[in-house]
């Protein structure tokens, strides 16, 4: 049984490459996964990469704004994105794979205030197994 | 008398002229011209089978080996070359016109002119080279048949995902037809000094009714991820 929700699951879920704009330099590890809550300060609908600025408060006490990086604008219109999905001032929460180190990551889910959520194509910056 | 000859040179007309009167009267209507006008959206692979892997050659695969992720122009936001533009996932739209065949990609927000023969357009001078080339387009009946030549070189030559560069001898030959609601593509490219026999790629599209999506690519923005690349040769002292 979990083998065959699995496969469905992989099967529903196809994953969208682009090597020419490499992903490589994202944590594939599941450990590595990053939850931000924070203000949006910016989002660009664009291609190759849709970006979202949310600003937090760091671990030292002091504000940071990270960004996080998906995929083209018109991959997202497919999952139900637009270019107001996301406005300045939002409250959001962010999942994401780092850039270890670097405030800097793949987006991989956006929950909003509301409760609603906005979830990308699984993509090459995307870890196996990482469910949203 | 003169009745007569009236008489016979009637006839005569009706046995020898007429008929090619009436096949100049035929081919007079032009053929009809296939009706590829719309939107389209990347549906799979042409009839369902995916195209062959390139076979590129020895010195185009260590031209791939050498290059450095970060040199790559898609980052400047420079556009990508037919075919590799074809390769991803986004879609296009034709517009047909009596001179011209304009195809507009959602990628990169390419626009190409196809000039179709017989409209006299001027043929690109000994210099000009561009990045997605110079396209002449017919129709061989339900068919645009496309031929493009005159392409800058270019690392992305034929598929985004890789870096086996074009030359500038580079030429593509693309076919578009319709069946019913879907628009049917093959392209063929050919580049022997880096291509050992003729890479094709072949794809169909549906219907689509949404406006395509603005790319609006940001160099500055585009950039920013390279910087991470971890190079494959030292760093500089």
């Amino acid at each position: 049984m979990r083998l065959t929700l699995a496969i469905v699951v992989a099967l529903g879920w196809s994953v969208q490459a682009f090597a020419h704009h490499s992903t490589a330099y994202f944590s594939k590890d599941l450990k590595d996964v990053v939850k931000i809550e924070g203000r949006v300060v910016r989002f660009e609908w664009r291609s190759p990469h849709s970006e979202l600025f949310v600003e937090t408060t760091g671990p030292d006490g002091k504000n940071v704004v990270w960004r996080f990086d998906t995929t083209p604008a018109a991959w997202l219109v497919r999952e139900g994105w637009t270019k107001d999905s996301l406005h300045s001032g939002d409250l959001v929460t962010v999942e994401g794979f780092p850039l270890v180190g670097q405030p800097y990551a793949w987006l991989g889910k956006v929950t909003k205030q509301d409760g609603s959520k906005l979830v990308p194509q699984r993509s090459t910056g995307t870890p196996a197994g990482w469910k949203p | 008398m003169r009745h007569v000859r009236n008489a016979v040179a009637a006839a005569l007309f009706v046995v020898f002229a007429a008929p090619h009167l009436g096949a100049q009267s035929a081919a007079a209507s032009p053929p009809a011209i296939p009706k590829l006008t719309g939107i389209w959206h990347r549906k799979g692979p042409l009839n369902g089978k995916p195209s062959a892997p390139m076979a590129p050659t020895n010195r185009a695969l260590g031209y791939e080996k050498a290059f450095d992720n970060a040199l790559s122009p898609t980052y400047d936001c420079v556009q990508i070359p037919i075919p590799a533009l074809m390769n991803d996932d986004y879609d296009f739209q034709i517009t047909q016109q009596p001179d011209r065949v304009i195809i507009r990609y959602e990628k990169m927000d390419v626009v190409r002119i196809v000039w179709l023969e017989g409209h006299g357009h001027p043929k690109p001078g000994a210099y000009d080279y561009t990045i997605q080339g110079h396209s002449i387009g017919r129709y061989e009946g339900p068919r645009l048949v496309v031929e493009t030549t005159k392409f800058t070189p270019d690392s992305r030559g034929f598929n985004s995902n890789r870096f086996i560069p074009a030359t500038a001898m580079k030429k593509v030959t693309e076919t578009y037809w319709r069946e019913g609601d879907v628009l049917k593509m093959q392209t063929v490219s050919v580049d022997p000094l880096v291509l050992k026999q003729p890479f094709r790629w072949d794809y169909e599209y549906s219907d689509r009714k949404e406006e395509l999506t603005p790319y609006d690519c940001d160099p500055e923005d585009s950039r920013f991820g390279a910087q991470f690349h971890k190079s494959i040769y030292p760093p500089d002292n």
